[in-house]
């Protein structure tokens, strides 16, 4: 099998949760029936080594998501970390922005799910993701994995939001506190001639 | 994208690698420029770096940060670049990949390193991505003579399209992969060799991976060509049980200034770069590694221009 081959096995062992525990309760299976001609080779690798390194890359995604999206991270307190597990495994990010990549698909994920949430962990999402689109958007490619990508926006964005609570202008500590004003609070989030602005009233 | 240099700064001048034999350092190398201590730019530390610029020989900037660089992070490289020499360090070159190197990744690459008219530029001997896949973190590589073309190929392409020289990271790693054909040492060794590189010799990684995998750091030391040490990378990390991480998150611990002091005893180093990433500490403790990092260079340096 060529080094292409390896590296092309390897990469999804690393970043598809399913793969690697699959790989890890049933080594001798994964290899016959997934790793084909790498299946020698795999089969030689150190467990331990392997989930310690693949846990690694997963905790620095989340590591990465939480210092770009305070408002969500706060919302969801202590769930923030289970829900973005949750996301992480329905895709990979990349590019040299892959992290804003995976804060932005991560708002997506909250927003489209169909867990129930309350309300102002939807709009604290969808405030941060919109924030965000002032000056990206997000493209998905492919399937299996589906690779999400941040990339610069060109053109003009007008977008109007009506937020239940006043999420323009609160802070992590207010929303950890569960201390939201709620207000009805229409915002406008506009990126024009190179300038990019949030209106609220 | 064009930075506002500094004409007062010292001038950097681009030099191209020649081929050289191994045991003597390369004359490219001897003719880069000599920076110090330096620091890992880090937006929190901004303030702080500016304050006390007269104690941080250079910076070394992440260089995807700068390759679609918005409106501010262009403000912010013109202004590093006048008050500061500035080396870019990449993390998406993955030479260890098996296809041929990203150009429009290259080109990006070049441009920032004309701008910034740094003396070198630097990336890792890692793969990072596959296929579609990007790993998000730097992933050991198959010591092997096929991976060894590969990245040997991938460098040169790189060096063809970036102005000025490259130097090379020996990364951390909790993974080894089976199937080696040599060590990382010898690895290591014959990619310098072959491309005619420079090293970035990551002492914390070194540390780490001697830890982590039992082998004796200095005898990984007296196994390559110190003799291409451009840069080294300092720093401290954290034990996770009994692995030790190197999470760019504490001072530099007493076993690697000691291999600092190693090193620079034996090879004329160029530049010492503190890399806190994690768990930034009041600027006195960066104050402190940095004068402790550029009095290392100093001591050896003396003892060099004694021996010559």
């Amino acid at each position: 099998m060529s080094a292409r081959e390896i590296q092309s096995l390897l990469s999804r062992l690393y970043t598809d949760e399913t793969l690697l525990a699959w790989f890890l309760a049933d080594r001798e299976g994964f290899c016959r029936d997934y790793a084909g001609g790498g299946g020698d080779f795999i089969a030689q690798i150190n467990e331990r080594q392997l989930q310690y390194f693949a846990d690694q890359l997963r905790w620095k995604r989340l590591r990465e998501a939480r210092k770009l999206i305070p408002l969500t991270r706060a919302a969801l307190g202590h769930g923030f970390d289970r829900e973005f597990q949750r996301y992480a495994s329905t895709c990979v990010s990349g590019g040299e922005r892959k992290h804003l990549a995976d804060a932005m698909a991560f708002c997506e994920f909250l927003l489209g799910d169909e867990t129930e949430r309350d309300r102002l962990t939807l709009e604290a999402a969808e405030y941060e993701l919109l924030s965000f689109n002032l000056r990206f958007r997000l493209r998905r490619e492919g399937s299996g994995p589906v690779v999400c990508r941040a990339e610069l926006r060109r053109g003009p964005l007008f977008r109007l939001k009506l937020f239940t609570h006043e999420v323009p202008a609160l802070t992590v500590e207010m929303i950890s506190a569960r201390a939201p004003r709620n207000r009805t609070t229409p915002a406008l989030f506009v990126s024009l001639f190179g300038r990019r602005d949030i209106w609220y009233w | 994208m064009m930075i506002e240099v500094n004409s007062e700064a010292p001038d950097h001048q681009i030099v191209s690698p020649s081929d050289s034999g191994r045991g003597q350092c390369p004359s490219w190398i001897e003719r880069l420029p000599y920076l110090g201590a330096g620091l890992g730019f880090r937006r929190p530390l901004a303030r702080q770096i500016y304050r006390h610029a007269a104690e941080v020989d250079f910076l070394e900037i992440i260089s995807e940060h700068y390759l679609d660089p918005l409106p501010f992070d262009r403000r912010e490289l013109g202004e590093l670049a006048r008050r500061f020499p500035l080396v870019p360090h990449g993390l998406n070159l993955s030479p260890g990949t098996a296809e041929p190197a990203d150009e429009d990744y290259l080109r990006r690459v070049a441009r920032l390193v004309e701008e910034t008219r740094a003396p070198w530029w630097s990336d890792h001997l890692a793969m990072t991505r596959a296929g579609r896949i990007d790993i998000g973190h730097l992933s050991p590589l198959l010591l092997t003579e096929e991976t060894l073309g590969i990245v040997c190929e991938n460098i040169n392409r790189a060096r063809s399209v970036v102005g000025a020289p490259l130097i090379i990271e020996n990364i951390a790693y909790t993974l080894q992969l089976p199937g080696a054909e040599m060590s990382e040492a010898e690895f290591l060794s014959a990619v310098l060799e072959r491309t005619d590189s420079g090293l970035l010799l990551d002492l914390m990684n070194l540390h780490a991976n001697a830890h982590n995998h039992g082998f004796d750091p200095e005898e990984f030391l007296s196994a390559i060509p110190l003799e291409r040490v451009v840069q080294v990378h300092i720093i401290g990390g954290h034990y996770d049980r009994d692995i030790l991480v190197d999470s760019h998150s504490a001072r530099t611990p007493d076993p690697v200034w000691e291999m600092l002091k190693l090193v620079a005893r034996r090879t004329e180093v160029k530049a010492v770069l503190l890399e806190w990433d994690e768990q930034l500490p009041d600027f006195a403790v960066i104050r402190d590694e940095l004068a402790r990092a550029r009095e290392i260079l100093r001591s050896a340096a003396v003892t060099h221009t004694a021996t010559a």
